[in-house]
């Protein structure tokens, strides 16, 4: 067959793959989603079904008989424990937005990103093999074609593996990274996979079914020849060269590959849109596991058959077979349909894997280097997905220089069976991580460093040695000549194949340094919150818990944050949304709770991961009054105290260790509290020295009917005039907290200021004749309307007028008012010829009962709450008001109020 | 014999009033408006009774307080402290520094003097 | 929570069904029906634990959170 006919038959393959990818995309754009269906969700995941199924089961079939079953039986196993396991994986990874498996990681263990970088790193090591491999598959699968035809040419089409590679990048960027969110589905990439699920299937059973009923007059003549043939009849009860161990270890390595691959947790849990979609998937994957196994074991019996004296691959029966027969146009279906295994692995795991190094690796590199200023950048949705295509195409590429390099020199099963083992080495992180609340980062860390460099020393080291890289002597002999060291058997022991040889000695390491170190070392709190939330994750109902906490950050600033990550539209309807749902109205949501907090914190995990969410909430929003890392910190400190009153309860063996740490969240908690008692206090004092003056004189009244009516006037007076200023007092303060709590009833309407400045110096004239102080008044003719309240700007105006009165000097007291257009809005200028402000008074001016001694009585006059209030009624109006004071000029007051306000403030707060 | 009474409070309307109890019930009455104010009073001669408000700019009823228990010639002098705080802890702050009691304000007039004058017939008997 | 509990018997059956000391019995070259002993045995085993899969998944709905 001319490599033409089979290029144009895998582009026009791939061409319907694009098509299907792109109708999902637009069915999912117009809201009628094609995998938000059990049937499509299962097929997704036999995503787990690679090149190495399609062609590689056979070729192991044809040498150890029937254990190619158990890469499948493990899955089937996984099925049944799917109800507990996945189901728990996906709730949490729900509740967290966990975007890899790797992200999973990070976020159990305290959001760690060097953990999170240790799985990327790793699984990019040991997934690329597993790429090359599918590369090679395909390459060798043209080539079988190619040779069966007259046409051996063809030199631009020669390099097939690189072609195939290009083409899965295209579409890998294509259709993985439409969105930043990588927990929002890539529902086109879905649609195709289960697509391509669909033609693997059937193209494996028509090659079967050619063959066996054919090539042979049905499975039972193959059967029979086969068991007549010396040569291959101990195949029909063989299970496997390596032994009941070999079994159990090629179960167990699937079923850990069925739950913790890369792909398999990008099918199964970033891609799933419903969790009641798993107890369908539970037996229908199975079953199409059963299903695509079915004809393996005949079409490897009717190879040996057909093929005596090994003079064909077994990895290539599938294709051999109907070539030998002469059925082209069958070939052809089987080349689709590895073309179909292979590429849905690539895509999948490449778009896994991208999502992985950009958001566990990356980033957190990227966000830490300050110079950089990541974190304060307006718009990174575009870095984002450029980092995820860049990702994609060096997966990609170096999945293809592994082929090109050393990816001739082994069997196709023998590369998945390595790369199955080192993604075995993440259970006891994992499913410790989810059924042990003690397991710690360090315990992790080790387990995890630990199980890996076993790995790499008794399989990969020695798959690299047998690729001719190191010396071969080095198998047989260890290294230096030290027997006990020999890879495939460490100290010496007798474990039988080197998998289950590799297996039992990582586990060893792994499970020991996980579970020891995780005993030795105790979790931060962050950790222990973490360890709470995947371990109770399903009597945890995330957001039920009502956090009351008078948190510093803004709304506003949250969802300013998110948005450059996200895009600010998708982040502003987030947060409305998030709102609604915990039923507050998102206008009047200013203060960010602990719950608007976490979901912000949530929002950034969806985009760039767990851990690199943390440090951008950690390091994004510093200066000002905000304090991010401060809510973060009493946060954690809350939940912890939680935590550990749930902890105690249970067990009472942890609690010195508790206690102590109670005791500082409870400092903390006290601290809170008493800078709200001493506003109270405060408060309280004011009103009690008026009320003290009015009873002592009432009293003295009431008891000396002999008073002389002098006295009585001069103590009448006294008793009027605090009571005067005990109502200014309450007043003040009740105007203050509804101004605080956002209550105040405002009358907005637009307001000629040369108005309200001339009321107020007509209301405060008394006060100027009666301290002998003149009043310059220089006002604009005309200034134009601001939008403001009359009344309460009235009250800023003879507050500052009365100050200034105050404050001038005995003799030649002199008090200038100016006012006048300027930009953008109005200024008020009101100065003093008095003594000044203390410098260092000045930036406590506006501050609640800041009282500075009046110069004359030493005496602090007024409430201490006048300037408090002006700064906020100013505030609320979009304007701003400064006190300065140079030396010897007296003290100047510049109110500044804008033509325009903020939009939102335009209408009238209820 | 007429006893001496010294007045300390920053708020001039309260000393005011208290000048005029004190006088009523016939103590001889000086008047400080702060703390610097109440020791240079104290120093130029020593009274039988301090009424000492807490709060006041500069140095505070407790320094004031303490002041005067730490000079042995003011061994005999009561004090009174008055206060617009109420809470126990203050009280008791106030109390441990050696005052003699501790009135709360607002306070009752007659319930002042009647303690005022406890405390000094107290001294004498 | 019967579905969690009906789940851990069929993941105890399966194993056992599964384990090489059950698929030991069937390790000969002998043909039943054609059809090789040890292959008809797997694929038996593998297609019941699937159908009892399917059972318990649509068991109704009394399958909630385990505790």
């Amino acid at each position: 067959m001319s490599r033409w006919t089979i290029a144009a038959v895998a582009i026009s393959y791939l061409c319907v793959l694009f098509a299907v990818a792109r109708w999902g995309d637009r069915r999912a754009d117009a809201g009628r989603s094609v995998i938000a269906n059990p049937t499509i969700y299962a097929l997704s995941m036999a995503v787990y079904c690679t090149a190495w199924t399609f062609y590689g089961s056979v070729g192991r079939a044809t040498a150890n008989g029937i254990d190619f079953v158990a890469i499948y039986l493990g899955p089937t196993l996984a099925g049944v424990l799917w109800w507990h396991v996945t189901r728990k994986m996906l709730r949490i990874s729900k509740a967290n937005r966990i975007t890899s498996i790797a992200d999973f990681v990070a976020a159990r263990y305290g959001k760690s990103p060097l953990l999170g970088g240790l799985v990327a790193v790793v699984a990019l090591i040991v997934i690329t093999p597993y790429i090359a491999l599918q590369l090679k598959a395909v390459s060798a699968s043209v080539d079988v074609l190619a040779h069966a035809g007259s046409d051996r040419g063809g030199g631009i089409l020669g390099d097939t593996a690189f072609y195939v590679a290009a083409l899965m990048a295209a579409f890998a960027i294509l259709y993985g990274t439409r969105h930043i969110d990588a927990t929002e589905r890539h529902e086109g990439m879905v649609a195709a996979i289960a697509f391509e699920s669909i033609v693997k299937l059937a193209a494996f059973l028509a090659v079967g079914l050619f063959v066996a009923f054919v090539m042979f007059d049905g499975p039972a003549e193959i059967f029979a020849r086969a068991a007549a043939d010396p040569a291959i009849a101990p195949l029909l009860g063989s299970a496997g060269a390596s032994g009941p161990a070999g079994w159990v270890t090629l179960t167990l390595l699937s079923m850990a590959a069925i739950l913790f691959l890369p792909r398999q947790f990008q099918v199964a849990i970033v891609e799933n849109v419903d969790e009641r979609h798993l107890a369908k998937a539970s037996w229908l994957f199975p079953l199409y596991l059963l299903l695509i196994n079915l004809f393996v074991f005949p079409i490897a019996l009717a190879g040996l058959l057909a093929f005596p004296g090994g003079g064909v691959d077994g990895d290539l029966f599938v294709l051999a077979l109907p070539l030998a027969a002469g059925a082209t146009h069958v070939a052809l279906i089987a080349f689709v349909g590895g073309l179909s295994a292979a590429t849905s692995m690539v895509i999948v795991e490449t778009i896994a894997l991208a999502t992985m190094l950009c958001n566990d690796l990356a980033m957190p590199i990227l966000l830490r280097i300050r110079r950089l200023d990541l974190a304060g950048r307006a718009d990174l949705t575009g870095l984002l997905a450029a980092i995820r295509r860049g990702s994609i195409v060096i997966v990609l590429s170096l999945g293809y220089l592994y082929f090109d390099l050393i990816g001739g020199s082994y069997a196709l099963v023998s590369i998945g069976l390595l790369s199955f083992a080192a993604v075995a080495q993440l259970a006891p992180t994992i499913l410790g991580g989810m059924y042990w609340r003690g397991a710690t980062r360090i315990g992790a860390l080790g387990g995890l460093a630990g199980g890996f460099a076993v790995w790499a020393y008794t399989l990969l080291v020695p798959a690299i040695a047998r690729s001719g890289w190191i010396d071969a002597a080095f198998l047989a002999e260890g290294p230096f000549g030290v027997a006990a060291l020999r890879p495939y058997a460490l100290f010496g022991a007798p474990l039988g194949d080197p998998l289950t040889h590799a297996l039992v000695w990582s586990m060893v390491a792994n499970l020991g340094l996980f579970v020891g170190l995780s005993l030795a070392t105790r979790p931060s709190a962050t950790e222990r919150i973490q360890a709470t939330r995947f371990v109770e994750a399903f009597s945890h109902a995330e957001g039920e818990r009502a956090h009351v906490w008078g948190g510093q950050a803004r709304v506003t600033e949250l969802i300013d944050l998110v948005g450059r990550f996200v895009g600010q539209e998708r982040a502003r309807q987030a947060f409305a949304a998030h709102a609604r749902a915990r039923g507050l109205n998102p206008e009047r949501l200013e203060r960010a709770d602990a719950g608007v907090v976490r979901f912000a914190e949530r929002l950034l995990a969806g985009a760039i991961g767990a851990a690199s969410a943390r440090v951008v909430m950690a390091t994004a929003v510093k200066g000002g009054d905000v304090g991010l890392d401060e809510v973060m910190a009493i946060l954690d400190e809350a939940t912890a105290v939680i935590e550990y009153s749930r902890q105690l309860e249970q067990k009472s063996a942890a609690l010195e260790a508790a206690s102590a740490e109670l005791r500082a969240a409870n400092l903390r908690l006290r601290e809170l509290d008493r800078l709200k008692d001493e506003f109270l206090t405060t408060v309280t004092h004011e009103l009690r020295t008026p009320l003290t003056s009015i009873r002592s004189f009432s009293e003295i009244l009431h008891d000396n009917a002999d008073l002389s009516a002098g006295d009585r006037r001069a103590f009448l007076g006294i008793v009027i005039a605090e009571s005067e200023r005990l109502t200014r007092l309450i007043n003040q303060v009740l105007d203050l907290a509804k101004i605080e709590a956002g209550r105040f009833d405002w009358q907005i309407a637009p307001t000629d200021l040369r108005e309200v400045v001339t009321g107020a110096i007509a209301a405060t004239s008394g006060i100027f004749a009666e301290r002998r102080v003149v009043l310059d008044a220089m006002l604009d003719e005309r200034v134009p309307p601001v939008p403001a309240d009359r009344d309460q700007l009235m009250q800023v105006a003879i507050n500052l007028l009365s100050n200034a009165v105050k404050f001038s000097p005995p003799e030649g007291g002199r008090v200038q008012v100016a006012l006048r257009g300027e930009g953008a809005g109005i200024r008020l200028t009101v100065q003093d010829n008095g003594p000044g402000i203390a410098a260092e008074h000045l930036p406590l001016l506006f501050e609640k009962f800041r009282q500075f001694a009046d110069p004359r009585s030493g005496k602090p006059q007024g409430t201490g709450l006048g300037l408090a209030i002006c700064r906020r009624i100013v505030a609320h109006l979009g304007g701003s008001i400064v006190a300065a004071s140079p030396p010897g000029e007296g003290a100047r007051f510049e109110v500044f109020l804008p033509y325009a306000r903020g939009g939102d403030l335009t209408r009238t707060p209820r | 014999m007429a006893a001496s009474v010294l007045v300390v409070d920053d708020e001039p309307n309260i000393v005011l009033s208290l000048e005029f109890l004190m006088r009523q019930a016939g103590h001889e009455v000086r008047v400080a408006r702060d703390g610097d104010a109440a020791l240079s009073a104290i120093a130029a001669q020593v009274p039988d009774l301090v009424l000492l408000d807490v709060m006041m700019p500069g140095r505070d009823g407790y320094e004031v307080c303490q002041a005067i228990r730490a000079n042995p010639a003011c061994a005999r002098t009561r004090i009174v402290m008055l206060t617009a705080r109420s809470r126990d802890v203050e009280r008791e702050k106030g109390l441990a520094l050696g005052a003699d009691d501790y009135v709360t304000k607002p306070f009752s007039t007659r319930a002042l003097v009647e303690r005022v004058r406890a405390l000094l017939a107290a001294d004498r008997g | 929570m019967r579905r969690g509990e009906r789940l851990v018997g069929l993941l105890l059956l399966a194993t056992f069904l599964f384990s090489p000391v059950a698929i030991g019995f069937f390790q000969q070259p002998a043909l039943v029906g054609g059809v090789p002993a040890l292959l008809l045995y797997v694929f038996a085993a593998w297609a019941l634990i699937v159908v009892l899969l399917a059972l318990v998944a649509r068991g109704g709905p009394d399958g909630e959170d385990p505790p």
